[in-house]
């Protein structure tokens, strides 16, 4: 998993930093101020997750706050504290998912020929092959990747964002939606494929 | 069990994710001189390009983090729904009395924990404390017998005995070989007295199981 550049190590008397297992442990324990710290250093990446899963920054807050009080609760539960961010991932991943099915967004994994006619059909197709303006501005790229993002099933979605977005491995995201890493692999896939796809209509 | 879906061939008839499975290497010779496959690395390449804009984006972006008002919730939720543990009488009560005074495990634990950080040569994970009760057979011999003795016309205001069970992970280095037994007695010695001092009570015993040997 990425490291995330922006947090320090954590000062305490004498020591330079304590280690994450350490600070699980203790949490486990009860330790609020470890929980605190171990709490700063996620919310962002939940919070990250929840917006490009969402699309509704208040919502994204929501499963902030549900997501680590979750933890909170359930820490004791957690029987290996190494794997506490894959962890964490899951609950916040599980949340973002039951959301969107409870608010009758786009069905869970729809066919391929749907999501593909979808995207075609919202955008104008204007296939440009060997196309030297295909290699599109920096700008118009990521707002095209941004867009054909809401396109894809929340499965979809949800895994080429673990992936590429939170550099989770295949195992961790296996994990994180309780699927088999083959059904991951499968997604990430065809995920790419839509992408592809959908940026190439989108203009 | 999902169909594969009519686009995932490619006009040469490869399949488009075997072709993306080979991104990372020299397009081979099929590769190399068939448009639909060039086409289809060219548009990869395309795809991985923008991700890692986006992703170096999101983490850029200081926009991308949640109100503090969030933080400060749950950390109130956190807070109030603290796991307290038992409370320890800071007194060993007398035959009619019970003490007032009481500390919280959790209390004690921080006290325990800042030793093992102010040592630097160990890091405490989870860590328990227990009353002791006189006479308990799990004691060393000659420690229950003393407390056998003690507790039979016990004046007030005598501290309370704890015995303290620590996890912990030792830290060594090629510059610094902790030889394990003597960490584990400096952390002992400190667990002691920090917690007589700090707590008040008397730690009687001190269990230390070494769960790791971590390198800096």
């Amino acid at each position: 998993m990425s490291q995330d550049h922006e947090t320090a190590p954590e000062e305490l008397p004498g020591r330079s930093s304590v280690s994450e297992t350490a600070l699980v442990a203790r949490a486990q324990d009860g330790d609020v101020e470890s929980f605190e710290i171990l709490l700063r250093r996620y919310q962002g990446r939940v919070y990250r997750l929840a917006v490009r899963m969402l699309f509704d920054r208040a919502e994204a807050e929501d499963v902030v706050q549900d997501t680590f009080v979750l933890v909170w609760r359930r820490l004791p539960t957690l029987a290996d504290p190494t794997v506490f961010a894959t962890w964490v991932y899951q609950i916040a991943t599980r949340r973002c998912l039951s959301l969107l099915r409870t608010r009758g967004r786009r069905q869970t994994d729809p066919t391929e020929q749907e999501t593909l006619t979808r995207v075609q059909d919202e955008q104008q197709p204007d296939r440009v092959e060997g196309d030297p303006e295909a290699a599109a501005t920096y700008a118009a790229q990521l707002r095209g990747l941004d867009q054909v993002l809401r396109t894809l099933s929340d499965d979809q979605r949800a895994c080429w964002v673990l992936r590429e977005l939170h550099e989770l491995s295949y195992a961790e995201i296996a994990y994180a939606m309780q699927l088999p890493v083959s059904t991951v692999r499968g997604r990430i896939a065809r995920a790419r494929q839509n992408i592809v796809e959908g940026m190439r209509s989108w203009r | 069990m999902e169909m594969t879906p009519p686009s995932r061939r490619l006009g040469c008839g490869r399949d488009i994710d075997q072709v993306w499975d080979g991104i990372d290497r020299e397009p081979d010779a099929h590769e190399r001189g068939c448009p639909f496959c060039t086409a289809a690395r060219a548009d990869l390449r395309r795809l991985q390009d923008a991700t890692r804009s986006l992703r170096q984006e999101e983490l850029d972006d200081p926009a991308l983090e949640p109100s503090p008002g969030v933080t400060e919730r749950i950390l109130a939720i956190a807070r109030a729904e603290v796991r307290r543990g038992r409370r320890l009488p800071l007194d060993r009560p007398g035959p009619d009395q019970t003490s007032d005074l009481t500390v919280s495990e959790q209390a004690v634990a921080t006290v325990i924990r800042r030793v093992g950080d102010r040592a630097g040569r160990v890091e405490i994970r989870s860590c328990a404390v227990r009353l002791v009760d006189p006479g308990d057979p799990s004691l060393a011999t000659d420690l229950a017998e003393d407390a056998g003795d003690a507790a039979a016309d016990v004046p007030p205001g005598i501290p309370s005995d704890v015995t303290v069970s620590v996890r912990v992970s030792v830290l060594s280095t090629a510059g610094n070989r902790a030889s394990i037994p003597a960490v584990v007695q400096e952390l002992r010695d400190g667990i002691i007295g920090a917690v007589r001092q700090e707590v008040g009570v008397n730690v009687v015993q001190v269990d230390v199981v070494v769960e790791d040997v971590h390198g800096d």
